[in-house]
């Protein structure tokens, strides 16, 4: 689902968005405190920004600040036409303009399609990065891949007290929060197991993002299992993590795959890493990002890779 | 209709706001656009659409009322985004649509339950003294922006922000335990941020403490810091919290389910007595 944030503290404003607001395909979220700078972080998002909002000295700032950001997508709210140039905002950057007479109406999704499709940054960037994305790797071929092998510790009583639906339930609103996770990273679901599966993220050099998620997946645990499974219990999983080449085939369409390294990851995380624990091959420790290395501790050797493992919170 | 108006406006008269003597009937259409006037003008309408859905389920003094077009009036009150909250059996603002301090609902002069989380940097002046500016404003602005986020995810409201700590509130729900758990979380983002992306001289460290209590609820900071929740937190934050710990008062303690309230370890102090956390990974 697309995501728009709109920074506005004006009703007139809310009403103009009303049937985006309604709109299932887009994700709009209202912000009132115009705190909006943090939102650069927030991949994805195209914000508006509503000039009413702010006071003339305020707006320009926004403006520039607006425009000095490389890979934003935003549009410009101005219901009160104090933008002398609107056109000017184009050569800055800015996607979209919503002007005085367009305001009187409610904007269409169509039109927030068209602004949120207008400029070709990410296009752009792509192009100039050498790392693997999953628009280039095609079926069949043989890439570079961080494989990830998720999967909840299934307690022996949960299978014999609890039965199935508790399970099926627990793994359901496993796997969806793993998605919430490593599909941001670029992560895919790739092969189901029992109680968990494998993700499949395309190679980078470099030190890998997945590293950190995993270790706030293992210190959050308390509180994944309160705000996200709301059983009460603590709920163990763990992670195995390591980097390989395979070829690629469509989910679903992996029966005849035979790749070692998918038979290395599958082995480790369903044999060898212990309940709680996330284990990662030395070929990964590689990606550790600087300044996390201490927090792995050696823990043995598996088919002849050494392996070491997140200290645990204590 | 007048009793839910004379609930929600104390010292309502109907016949006095329409000019008619105390004698005269009102005919219930005009009686009751008069009612919906004065709530709306008041800001109080949407008390009266929650004074409506309780009418609905629970009927007026043992008997049974169905109340007309309510599925209605709730869609319509739904579409100016806000939901209906069932522990605090009120409207709050739906936080995808929009984020207010007050949530939408409280008032200023009311006293409420909130449970507060106060943050401050650790070693501030030193920090200040031995870095650049901009190394020290990246900082802050993360740690801000952590605070913000956690806060946030939980329905919880960032207050004041004075650039080396805050407050934030927590009301609905499980306040106690979201304002901890938003506690954790931020240590727990701290720890990374320390080991991978903190440019400063030396880590970013913070005390945390969470506290609720009754308070009135006033927009005036000034004033807030005094009521006596604040004062406590205050207290517990500074002088009962080491760097890298969140300490919270038996009062939140004791409301939090037993997976996250065995996290918080007891510490004695003189005659009281506080729970802390710290992340701690093993040796």
């Amino acid at each position: 689902m697309k995501r728009l944030v709109l920074i506005t503290r004006q009703q007139e404003t809310l009403i103009c968005f009303d049937t985006i607001r309604r709109s299932k395909s887009i994700d709009l979220e209202v912000r009132e405190n115009l705190d909006w700078k943090k939102l650069f972080r927030e991949n994805g998002s195209m914000i508006y920004l509503d000039m009413a909002s702010l006071s003339p000295r305020e707006a320009r700032k926004a403006i520039r600040t607006l425009e000095s950001q490389d890979s934003l997508t935003y549009g410009i709210v101005d219901p009160e036409g104090i933008i002398d140039d609107p056109a000017d905002l184009f050569h800055g950057g800015a996607s979209d303009y919503i002007g005085p007479e367009l305001m009187k109406k409610r904007l269409s999704l169509s039109r927030i399609n068209q602004a949120m499709n207008f400029y070709p940054y990410v296009e752009d960037e792509e192009e100039e990065s050498g790392d693997l994305s999953w628009e280039t790797i095609r079926e069949g071929d043989e890439y570079p891949f961080y494989l990830l092998y998720a999967e909840l510790d299934i307690l022996p009583e949960w299978k014999t007290k609890s039965g199935s639906g508790f399970i099926s339930g627990l793994l359901k609103t496993f796997e969806s929060h793993l998605n919430r996770v490593f599909i941001p990273l670029g992560g895919q679901l790739w092969m189901k197991s029992d109680y968990g599966g494998l993700y499949l993220f395309p190679y980078s050099e470099g030190s890998s993002d997945i590293i950190p998620a995993c270790m706030r997946l293992i210190l959050n645990r308390v509180l994944i299992s309160m705000e996200v499974f709301s059983y009460g219990t603590l709920l163990p999983y763990h992670f195995s993590l390591d980097t390989g080449t395979t070829v690629y085939k469509k989910k679903g369409n992996t029966g005849t795959l035979i790749s070692e390294a998918v038979n290395f990851i599958f082995h480790l995380g369903q044999q060898y890493t212990q309940p709680g624990q996330f284990v990662i091959s030395s070929r990964a420790a590689e990606h550790i990002p600087t300044g996390l290395a201490d927090c792995f501790i050696p823990c043995g050797r598996f088919h002849d890779q050494d392996l070491l493992r997140m200290k645990m919170p204590k | 209709m007048v009793h839910i108006a004379k609930d929600l406006l104390p010292g309502y008269n109907l016949h006095e706001r329409m000019g008619i003597r105390e004698s005269m009937a009102i005919p219930n259409l005009d009686a009751s656009r008069r009612i919906i006037d004065d709530l709306i003008r008041d800001d109080r309408f949407l008390d009266f659409v929650s004074y409506l859905i309780r009418y609905e389920e629970e009927g007026i003094m043992g008997r049974r009322i169905s109340v007309a077009y309510l599925r209605d009036i709730l869609k319509e009150v739904y579409s100016q985004g806000y939901l209906f909250d069932k522990d605090q059996r009120m409207f709050v603002e739906d936080p995808r649509i929009r984020k207010t301090r007050n949530w939408g609902v409280l008032r200023p002069g009311n006293e409420y339950t909130i449970c507060f989380l106060r943050i401050d940097i650790a070693g501030n002046t030193e920090l200040v003294k031995n870095n650049s500016t901009d190394t020290v404003h990246r900082s802050y602005g993360f740690l801000r922006e952590a605070v913000h986020s956690s806060v946030e995810r939980r329905n919880g409201r960032v207050w004041m922000w004075e650039g080396d700590g805050g407050v934030a509130a927590f009301f609905f729900g499980n306040r106690n335990q979201a304002a901890a758990l938003a506690a954790m979380e931020i240590l727990h983002e701290l720890f990374i941020y320390n080991k991978t992306g903190c440019p400063l001289s030396t880590p970013l460290s913070v005390r945390i403490g969470v506290h609720s209590g009754l308070c009135e609820y006033t927009e005036d900071n000034a004033a807030l810091i005094k009521s006596e929740p604040l004062q406590h937190l205050v207290n517990l934050e500074k002088f009962h919290t080491l760097p890298m710990h969140c300490t919270i008062s038996i009062v939140v303690r004791e409301m939090l389910d037993h997976l996250v309230s065995s996290q918080f370890k007891p510490v004695r102090d003189n005659n009281l007595i506080h729970y802390t956390y710290r992340l701690e990974l093993e040796e």
